[in-house]
């Protein structure tokens, strides 16, 4: 650990930091651009001079090229290093077209801020300025490339650190261009990250194009609701609209980055359609009547017909605060039916993978980073959980060698080897792998989807971790998928509910952010059983179909709306807090939509129209409602003090927000018994016709950021991909209309066809409007379709 | 008269076949190498005390033994012929006309750092000199030079020229070895220095391409000979002198070692054309600072020149004479440099073309007089800050100009025009 002095105080760091990093942990922070803590030190603004007075190196140098020593003393304020830094911004701002009033970095440019640093006043050089053309590089990024200063860390990051091959550096001198060879939408799933890491106003997210100044935004340190992974964000929002949606830094989740799906996927809040009003029967009404109404049918069922006539569905999507009070209410009324996800066999595949989980097996997003062999089996990473790529990435280009063991042709953004295999090879597939690589490495980990594999590639995963003392690495479907299975344990799953619907047994159905209508796969058979159901009541923020057919209708508020807590695919409990309060967005009352009851005459209300609450709130009610002595339910904090009553739960007292997170394991005895729920998935049908499996997508397929019109941009066209060879076969070629068929339901759609895609599979993804998952686990047919 | 070792076969006028080239002792040179041992050859080089002819003037014996020769390789071996400095022609005469000797050069140089394979690694426009290069190579190899167990010594290697893409930036060796590996010629922070990790990552040794030329010499003669033929006590070997400009004689000459600038310039170079007189020269370059009439008695060689402010660069020397306006010099070397700059470090590229337009502004008499503090900042700055050599090397002259010719800075703005005949 190497001491210096830095501006005469001496600091200790570790070996290997550089000055520049050793002066901020001083708190002296010295201006610097291409210098970024995720992608290193290169040296190429200059901007980071300091003086080096004592110790191996003497003279003005750019700190961030210089690792720190022992005997080192730097002063930062010496004038000519000083005069170097003014220097620096000198020449930066000669090109710089000055247009901040119109830039939506201002307020947010580091540019800004250390010119002003630098101590850059006065404009000495008088010539011409250089002018670029921007391209257009699809809905997500703006480019104006006039405010380069050319630092270079957008192509640091999409090339070096992302692994994207489409952007990168053109020309040279100062007419340096970072762009595509022509215009058009960046390829690359991380690329939202040039808005986060380009110093200045050249990448800004186009989703907030002249919409919002930064100190107009409420924002909140927030976590990502769109996968398991739990990645850090910081949601922004104008006048109750959520706007803009930033990286936030956690070591020991996502580092400095998070997805396009994470950062682009915030339209579901601000949707036209969104429910913001309390329904009974249809009819719209206000919170205390809705509460009112939903008493009163839960009581008449309980008085007609029992406890059991209540079933309750929490969500994988929804707090862990929600689910919690959800299953409190279960417990007031006795109702013994409540289960946390509408999709059975995902859900007891990913509770058999939670209680598999050990303090000493998990492994962070981030350990992924550092491990030096990676194997996976039955995930696809960019689909299922983006950020795993690219800490996969990190790991291959420090030397890991990866190993992806998966029926699908995965993609990843680097060199890695490909073992296509069916789900029920996984396993065995896996121990071979293991067998030739494991002696040679130190840090190895394991990667399991819950997708796709059955459970006896989740069980296999987690013997083979246990055993070679291994890391092991589960990806989940939602945010809270962890906290969900937890607090289901071993309890009954969707598919016993609904036939306890189908049998009449149950008569009320309370579903907590969740869609059996949508998200249960087969529809038809959960159309059916929630039709003979005698009330529906539904919290929510989505317009679901399940929302849709609500007999009372709770308007919920969605992540950034409100505080909690969600468990990633690790067993990271992470807060949550609220950044805005929600309600209908004011610019959707703008002009010529003005409501006339609002304006003109102009009046005030003390109220947010269209305010929603959190779920917990509505539950409590319901629970006072119901004569239930619950005054443990009626603040966040007491809510927080029964579950950690609750052993499993302990480690959230410690919990806050900005934290990293407090880890949780699920008990043993909350293991699920490896069975095989009959419908949807589980041992495939043996007989003729390839097995088809439903599949995620980076966009499109996740449940909250299909309601969100960005990110459905860059949802593709419904397909089908097989195996090239499989095709042939079939006499049929890549790009056909194609009729996917298994019994009486059909599917159409584009094939696709892969020769590294596993043969006597066939794979769609769960797009909206088309219903692969209704076909999943069958046996189907693919024949040509007929015009 | 000192017998020509390096130009000895240029009198052909055509690219020396190796059937001309073995006539003049070529490839001896390469057979005593495979005899010594690789160290006996570094050992040779040493006592040469050749210094790399590129313009920085680094010993070549001592480059060669930092080469890591345990890393268990494969080890690179680069000749450095992207000739980008303005007013140099001298590796170009060499490849052009007896492209075998930098061959056996190279061949010698890879057997003492244990170099598997060797890239000649030349500047896009010499197509001439690729084409007579890759000719000789061909030769060269049916004869057994190269390839595998050359001359049954049991040392392999291999030869191949790279043609450059083009830019002045690539002949900063670290900037080559990116652009050898099909990256942009940005220069690599040092270290890791090329001797430990080099072209892709493996132990590299560059040399231009006349210090690899000299070797073959140095074998033949033993080190210490060589050294001896250098004009004065001190200096080494013989040394390729251009001069270009308003001279009787611009051309090329092969003269001992520190052979002084009059002499160079009067003696071989004619002296001026008639009715002109000697104003300045750039000593080795467009990057080497200017050097005034007061200055013509120096020695031509790396120490001497640089005592005096300058530096030797390359050793081709662009005369400036009296009609030539030192601003307008000036503003020609600066688009260039602003031009080829890589565009990796903000002095560099932003710090130059704010030099190009001050100097532009007082050549135009638009400029006021504290601009010239502007100027003297920006050079005094760029130069100790910029990632390579390229921006100090660009601003280095500018500088001179500030200190040689200040007068003559000054007219321009107080006239409010360019004093000099247009």
């Amino acid at each position: 650990m190497p001491k210096l002095i830095i501006d005469g105080l001496e600091v200790e760091v570790p070996e290997g930091t550089n000055v520049l990093e050793a002066a901020k942990k001083l708190g002296i922070v010295i201006p610097h651009f291409c210098y970024h803590s995720a992608m290193g030190a290169v040296g190429a603004c200059r901007l980071c001079a300091m003086k080096f007075v004592e110790g191996p190196v003497k003279g003005v140098q750019v700190s961030c090229m210089i690792k720190a020593q022992d005997g080192m003393v730097v002063e930062t304020a010496d004038p000519d290093a000083m005069r170097a830094r003014r220097m620096v911004i000198e020449w930066l701002m000669t090109n710089h077209p000055h247009d901040c009033p119109v830039c939506d970095e201002g307020g947010m440019c580091l540019l800004q801020d250390y010119t002003i640093a630098g101590g850059h006043g006065r404009r000495r050089y008088k010539g011409k300025k250089r002018t670029y053309l921007s391209q257009y590089l699809g809905e997500f990024i703006e480019q104006e490339m006039n405010r380069c200063i050319q630092c270079y860390r957008c192509h640091r990051f999409y090339r070096d650190y992302a692994g994207g091959d489409d952007f990168g550096t053109k020309k040279i001198a100062n007419r340096t261009f970072f762009g595509r060879f022509k215009d058009g939408w960046l390829e690359s799933e991380f690329a939202g990250n040039l808005a986060d890491v380009c110093p200045t106003g050249v990448f800004t997210d186009k989703t907030c194009h002249f919409r919002a100044r930064p100190w107009e935004l409420e924002t909140a340190p927030s976590v990502c609701p769109h996968c398991s992974l739990g990645c850090n964000l910081t949601p922004g929002a104008k006048l109750r609209e959520l706007m803009l949606i930033k990286a936030r830094e956690n070591p020991k989740v996502n580092g400095w980055f998070i997805c396009d799906r994470g950062r682009f996927g915030g339209g579901f809040a601000s949707r036209g359609d969104r429910p913001r009003k309390f329904i009974v029967n249809r009819q719209e009404t206000n919170r205390d009547e809705a509460v009112g109404a939903a008493v009163k049918l839960i009581s008449a069922a309980i008085a007609r017909y029992g406890p059991g006539s209540v079933a309750l569905t929490g969500s994988p999507r929804t707090s862990l605060e929600n689910n919690h009070v959800l299953k409190k209410l279960a417990d007031m009324l006795k109702a013994e039916n409540i289960c946390f996800s509408t999709e059975p066999f995902r859900d007891m595949k990913e509770r058999r993978a939670v209680s598999l989980l050990n303090a000493g097996s998990r492994r962070s997003l981030r350990d992924v980073e550092f491990s030096d062999l990676i194997i996976s089996a039955g995930a696809d990473p960019v689909n299922e959980a983006p950020m795993l790529a690219l800490m996969m990435r990190q790991a291959a280009r420090k030397g890991a060698r990866v190993f992806v063991i998966d029926p699908r042709p995965v993609r990843l953004p680097f060199a890695f080897t490909h073992i296509p295999a069916l789900p029920d090879e996984l396993a065995e597939k896996l121990a071979g792998v293991l067998n030739e690589t494991r002696n040679d490495s130190k840090n190895p980990v394991i990667i399991c989807g819950t997708d796709i594999p059955g459970i006896d590639a989740i069980d296999a995963c987690a013997a083979a971790a246990g055993r070679l003392n291994c890391g092991l690495f589960y990806t989940l479907s939602s945010a809270n998928s962890f906290g969900a299975a937890v607090l289901a344990g071993s309890g009954p799953d969707f598919g016993a509910m609904l036939s306890g619907m189908e049998g009449g047994n149950i008569r009320v159905l309370i579903a907590l952010e969740s869609d059996p209508l949508g998200r249960y796969p087969d529809k038809e058979r959960a159309a059916r059983a929630l039709k003979k159901l005698d009330s529906l009541i539904v919290m929510d923020y989505l317009p679901t179909d399940t929302a849709k057919a609500a007999d009372v209708f709770f308007p919920a508020a969605a992540y950034a709306e409100m505080d909690g807590i969600f468990i990633n695919n690790e067993g990271r409990a992470q807060g949550f807090s609220r950044a805005y309060i929600p309600g209908i967005p004011v610019n959707s009352m703008g002009p010529g939509r003005t409501p006339p009851e609002l304006h003109p005459p102009r009046e005030f209300f003390s109220e947010v129209p269209g305010r929603s609450f959190p779920a917990w709130e509505y539950l409590g009610d319901i629970a006072r409602g119901l004569g239930m002595e619950c005054n443990n339910l009626e603040s966040l904090e007491t809510i927080r003090a029964t579950l950690s009553e609750d052993r499993r739960f302990a480690p959230l007292a410690a919990l806050h927000p900005e934290s990293e997170g407090a880890l949780i394991t699920a008990g043993q005895a909350d293991r699920p018994k490896a069975q095989t729920p009959p419908s949807a998935g589980g041992k495939p049908d043996t007989g003729e016709g390839l097995l088809f499996y439903a599949v995620e997508l980076t966009f499109g397929t996740e449940e909250i950021s299909a309601y969100s019109g960005k990110t459905r941009l860059r949802a593709p066209e419904p397909y089908v991909l097989i195996n090239s060879a499989d095709a042939a076969g079939l006499g049929l070629k890549d790009g056909e209309r194609v009729k996917v068929s298994s019994g009486k339901s059909a599917l159409s759609c584009v094939l696709k066809t892969s020769a590294s895609c596993a043969k006597g599979a066939a794979f769609a993804p769960r797009l909206t409007g088309f219903d692969a998952a209704a076909l999943s686990g069958k046996r189907v047919n693919i024949t040509k379709e007929s015009v | 008269m000192l017998q020509p070792l390096l130009t000895k076969n240029f009198h052909y006028g055509h690219p020396a076949t190796l059937e001309e080239y073995e006539a003049s002792g070529g490839y001896d040179g390469l057979r005593a190498a495979l005899t010594m041992t690789p160290d006996e050859v570094i050992k040779a080089v040493i006592d040469s005390g050749l210094r790399g002819r590129g313009g920085a003037g680094f010993p070549t014996g001592k480059k060669w033994s930092l080469t890591d020769r345990k890393n268990p390789g494969p080890r690179y071996f680069l000749v450095n012929a992207d000739e980008m400095e303005p007013g140099t022609f001298k590796d170009r005469f060499l490849m052009e006309r007896d492209p075998h000797q930098v061959i056996e050069g190279l061949l010698i140089s890879g057997y003492a750092t244990d170099a598997a394979k060797g890239y000649i690694f030349i500047r896009c426009e010499y197509a001439e000199a690729a084409r007579a290069l890759n000719r000789a190579i061909e030769e060269a190899g049916s004869a057994g030079f190269i390839g595998s167990n050359i001359l049954g010594s049991g040392f392999s290697m291999e030869i191949s020229v790279h043609r450059s893409a083009g830019r002045y930036e690539c002949g900063e060796e670290t900037a080559l070895m990116n652009a050898l590996e099909g990256k942009r010629a940005n220069p690599r922070s040092k270290p890791p220095y090329p001797a430990s990790e080099g072209f892709r990552m493996r132990p590299t040794t560059i040399n231009n391409a006349e210090t690899v030329a000299n070797i073959p010499h140095i074998i033949k003669m033993g080190g210490s000979a060589w050294k001896s033929l250098a004009a004065y006590e001190g200096g080494a070997g013989t040394k390729l002198y251009g001069v270009s400009g308003r001279v009787k004689k611009p051309g090329l000459f092969e003269l001992p070692t520190g052979t002084p600038l009059r002499e160079i310039i009067e003696t071989h170079g004619g002296g001026m054309r008639d009715g002109y007189f000697f104003k300045a020269c750039l000593p080795g370059g467009a990057s080497t600072p200017l050097l005034a009439p007061e200055h013509m008695d120096v020695r031509m060689d790396f120490d001497a020149v640089s005592k005096i402010g300058s530096r030797m660069g390359t050793g081709c020397v662009t005369v400036l004479d009296n009609t030539c306006c030192i601003v307008r010099a000036m503003i020609n070397n600066l688009l260039f440099f602003t031009r080829e700059s890589c565009g990796w470090c903000t002095p560099c590229r932003d710090g130059l073309p704010f030099v190009y337009n001050i100097l532009q502004r007082i050549e135009a008499g638009v400029a006021e007089m504290d601009e010239l503090d502007a100027l003297e900042e920006n050079c005094e700055t760029i130069y100790p800050n910029s990632f390579c050599a390229f921006a100090p090397g660009a601003v280095d002259p500018v500088r001179s100009m500030m200190r040689l010719f200040r007068d003559e800075v000054e007219a321009h703005i107080k006239l409010k025009r360019c004093p000099c005949p247009s």
